[in-house]
């Protein structure tokens, strides 16, 4: 039976993940520029070795209030997926990279409701605690709905 | 055909290559139809054509290319004239040809792709000449000229033993002495073991750059084949971007190294450095190419066009070799062919025509390209009918671009520019080329969009000269860094007119119910405060900066909170997702390793309200401005203490600014070095007696009036503006050095006399002969 590797990452006391192979690395960084009157969602943009590249707020696409961009915040860096260019979400926390089997998904459950019902594709049983799988794209579409 | 794919595709290339080429040779064929190396050259091209899509089984091609052939060999051999008809029969089939390796490109086969109609005229083309009289084809075709290839490409010195002594080559170019060259080699004989080149130098012998040459004349040139490599531009975009990070991991290493102190490590880094921007520079380089690329099409364009027009057009090139960079070419091809196609269309009149209006049959059309400053120049110049002035404003005013009043009070070339509005078009008929009121504007917009400019000027009856400046480089803009909330900004130095530092007090920002302004030479100027588009906290009204910017045609004022400095910057994409935004032309990263947004000044514009209507408005602003310019003189207004005094603008040579500390004094008199001169200094305040406290500061400022060679400074406190004077309200002088006060902006302000004032700085300032202020420092 097929099993995944997923990188896990908290926000807000949720452990959330996504496939280990959307990921390109993982850095924390400290300077962020806003972008005014972009989407609320949209972090700031940061220098990644001379590449611009955006920050989403994941804490705003799930409904939260924004991160404060003070100090050193976790990036995960996704690889470009449709438009080609790497994106970046704002999360609290780094967790490990899990193998996780395919028996362990189910369906988001039906309680689940508002913004991170979009963003989630599933549920994996942990130990001990449960991970949601973040589809990526809906992830760092800073165009959603987020209200 | 999997095993063929890379056969095909290197086939695909060459080809492309090679038709770009039988182009233009059948084109200028045509200009000289009995040349037998253009002939041999186009024959040889598609012969190879043919050779090649027979062994990959491309039939058809291999049938059109075949059936060119014959034609071809026909003219070659004599058989057949070279004539405007076959030209175009020639054409055609170099089209059919394009169109069957279009198809192969995208469908790996030649699709359905009709060409029997090309062959069947090819044929027709044969027969009709069929069997020309003897006599004739003698005279057409001219003495058997022996093939010179050889000559024109000259097979490089093959041995490299025959390389030509060093010193021999400098004594006969007369960079060195026979005897310093002798000596240098009994040196060597003696042991020393430094080069001969090196022993010159080092002696002074003779100078580095004759050793350079005389080395590079040794090396055997390498044949064409060899020096030139293809490689893909995605290869090259690749290493840019990482000579790109290499630069920045340079500016930190190189930071970093400075606080260690270390000097070793700091020349080190140094050397770094050095190496890294002129491994840049190189890079960018390998993205030049010469604008030739993209003028190449341009004869069969004008010859094609011309000739369904029925007009006589000549083509003419100058520049050719003029390199941009490759990404900017192909942002400026379709706009210069646009150019090329209205000027054949639109600008050329016909033969007819021509002749009436006493110029030769045939048009020049003359593509210019040129560096000029920062830019690169590119000119499409006509010697047809030029722009009807009259004709464009009336079709201004009838579509509604601009109003009737306006027309009448506007400058020609105003009025030519209108031409770049969208949805105007002079041509009294739609042609299939152009004249449906598209075109122009997406030319302006095409070349502004790479932070290009375009402008024409016209002489009625003698031609028209479009030219689009473009910048050098995409990836590389000149630009003011600018502050506004706590963020920094990005702006392209290309819009930027001019600064304003608004103190509150002689300088302010006014508002036009709610509307904020500033009157900039007595015009209003409407302003759009970067904050408060950008959605940020509105800051205050004083000790902030006005960027005067000019988009789209429009001038506006940039309220930001202060202007750092102008530095280059490499201009990096931004993320499609803040394209709706609309503000930003891209990002960039600052000096600090920060992200810095480049702002998009046109979309700033249109953003920011700056209505059609408040264009307009300032259009009529300048007109009456310009209009009153006719009677009124325009005044440098300056301050003397709590005084306005005006001084007329066409006496004053410069504005200057001197430290302090410059100014120094000769017997009683002031006076400061100035360009390899002394500069005498009056005081405005001594001379007109208004005995104020000195005001505060590093710096005086002074107002230079020069007249032959000699110079003299007019010290004021302040420049305050230029105004036009109005002459509303006038008294004369009664105090020494006025001529007179005038109300000038609503307030009192008096008239220097500008000729009592020079001869208090230099009595002997009109006098020819007497010269003991201004010997050359």
């Amino acid at each position: 039976m097929a099993s995944r590797q997923f990188a896990t990452f908290e926000v807000a006391g949720q452990l959330f993940g996504v496939e280990v192979d959307t990921v390109q690395e993982v850095l924390s960084y400290n300077e962020y520029t806003p972008v005014p009157l972009a989407p609320p969602a949209v972090g700031g943009l940061f220098n990644l070795r001379g590449q611009v590249i955006a920050a989403v707020d994941l804490r705003v696409q799930l409904g939260l209030a924004r991160q404060a961009l003070e100090g050193p915040v976790m990036n995960v860096i996704l690889r470009g997926s449709a438009e080609g260019e790497p994106v970046s979400l704002l999360v609290d926390r780094i967790g490990e990279v899990v193998d996780l089997e395919d028996e362990a998904f189910e369906p988001p459950p039906d309680t689940l409701s508002g913004p991170t019902r979009e963003l989630v594709v599933g549920t994996f049983k942990l130990d001990g605690r449960l991970m949601l799988a973040l589809d990526v794209n809906q992830a760092v579409d800073t165009y959603r709905a987020t209200t | 055909m999997e095993d063929l794919g890379e056969i095909v595709g290197e086939f695909l290339m060459e080809s492309h290559e090679n038709l770009d080429q039988i182009d233009r040779d059948l084109v200028a064929l045509e200009q000289e139809p009995n040349s037998r190396d253009l002939i041999s050259r186009i024959f040889r091209a598609i012969h190879t054509i043919k050779g090649t899509s027979g062994f990959l089984a491309f039939s058809r091609l291999e049938t059109l290319a075949h059936a060119g052939e014959s034609l071809l060999s026909r003219l070659r051999d004599g058989v057949q004239p070279v004539t405007p008809a076959t030209i175009t029969t020639l054409l055609a089939t170099i089209d059919g040809v394009r169109s069957l390796l279009a198809a192969i490109e995208q469908n790996g086969n030649e699709g359905d792709v009709q060409v029997d109609g090309i062959i069947s005229t090819v044929h027709a083309q044969m027969n009709a000449s069929g069997n020309p009289p003897p006599a004739l084809s003698s005279k057409t075709a001219p003495p058997p000229v022996p093939l010179n290839e050889a000559a024109a490409r000259p097979v490089p010195d093959p041995v490299e033993g025959q390389r030509r002594p060093l010193g021999e080559m400098l004594v006969e170019s007369g960079a060195a002495q026979p005897s310093d060259v002798s000596s240098a080699l009994q040196q060597q004989l003696e042991g020393d073991e430094r080069k001969l080149g090196t022993i010159l130098l080092e002696e002074g012998k003779t100078v580095p750059a004759a050793v350079t040459d005389a080395l590079q004349a040794q090396t055997p040139k390498r044949s064409v084949a060899d020096s030139a490599i293809r490689v893909d531009v995605d290869v090259l975009d690749g290493l840019l971007n990482m000579v790109g990070e290499l630069v920045l991991a340079r500016n930190q290493l190189v930071r970093g190294v400075m606080e260690t102190g270390d000097s070793a490590l700091v020349r080190s880094a140094q050397r770094l450095g050095m190496i890294t921007s002129e491994l840049q520079e190189g890079i960018m380089k390998t993205r030049m190419q010469p604008i030739e690329h993209i003028w190449s099409k341009l004869p069969r364009v004008v010859r094609d066009l011309s000739t369904s027009l029925g007009k006589q057009v000549q083509l003419v090139m100058e520049g050719k070799e003029t390199e941009l960079d490759r990404s900017l070419l192909e942002a400026v091809k379709d706009p210069l062919t646009h150019l090329v196609r209205n000027a054949v269309d639109h600008g050329v009149e016909d033969p007819e025509t021509r002749v009436a209006a006493g110029k030769p049959r045939e048009g020049t059309l003359t593509l210019r390209a040129y560096h000029e400053g920062g830019h690169v120049a590119v000119e499409v110049a006509d010697d047809g009918a030029g722009l009807n002035v009259a004709r464009i404003a009336q079709k201004a005013v009838e579509n509604g671009i601009i109003r009737a009043d306006q027309a009448a009070t506007m400058d020609r070339r105003d009025i030519m520019a209108l031409v770049f509005q969208p949805g105007f078009s002079t041509a009294t008929k739609v042609t299939n080329v152009s004249g449906r009121g598209v075109g122009m504007d997406v030319v302006k917009t095409n070349i502004e969009r790479i932070g290009g400019a375009v402008s024409v000027d016209s002489t009625l009856g003698e031609g028209t000269v479009w030219r689009l400046n473009i910048p050098l480089t995409l990836a590389i803009i000149q630009a003011l860094t600018v502050d506004c909330g706590d963020q920094r900004y990005v702006v392209p130095q290309v819009a930027v007119l001019e600064l304003v530092f608004i103190d509150g007090q002689s300088t302010k920002i006014e508002y036009a119910s709610g509307a904020p302004v500033y009157r900039l030479r007595g015009k209003l100027l409407p302003l759009v405060r970067l904050d408060r588009t950008l959605g940020l906290d509105v800051g205050g009204d004083q000790g902030v900066y006005i960027m005067v910017l000019q988009a789209d045609g429009r001038r506006f004022g940039l309220v930001v909170d202060r202007v750092l400095n102008t530095e280059e910057v490499v201009v990096k994409a931004l993320n499609s997702r803040f394209k709706d935004i609309g503000l930003y032309a891209g990002a960039t990263i600052l000096g600090d390793g920060k992200v810095g947004l480049i702002l998009d000044v046109s979309s700033l514009a249109r953003r920011s309200h700056l209505a059609v209507d408040s264009e307009r408005e300032s259009i009529t602003g300048a007109n009456r401005a310009a209009g009153s310019g006719g009677t009124g003189e325009r005044l440098l207004v300056t301050a003397v203490g709590d005084r306005r005094v005006a001084i007329p603008l066409d006496t004053v040579t410069r504005l200057e600014e001197f430290p302090r500390e410059r100014i120094e004094h000769a017997g009683s008199r002031e006076v400061v070095q100035y360009r390899g001169q002394i500069l005498p200094l009056v005081r405005l305040s001594h001379l007109l007696g208004a005995y104020t406290e000195e005001p505060e500061g590093e710096t005086v400022s002074v107002v230079v009036y020069s007249e032959g060679e000699r110079s003299v400074a007019l010290v004021v406190d302040r420049i305050v503006d230029i105004a036009e004077n109005s002459t509303t309200a006038r008294r004369d002088a009664e105090e020494d050095g006025l001529v007179g006060t005038a109300v000038i902006q609503q307030r009192v302000t008096e008239l220097l006399d500008v000729r009592r004032a020079i001869l208090a700085a230099d009595p002997n300032f009109y006098n020819e002969a007497d010269d003991s202020m201004l010997v050359e420092a």
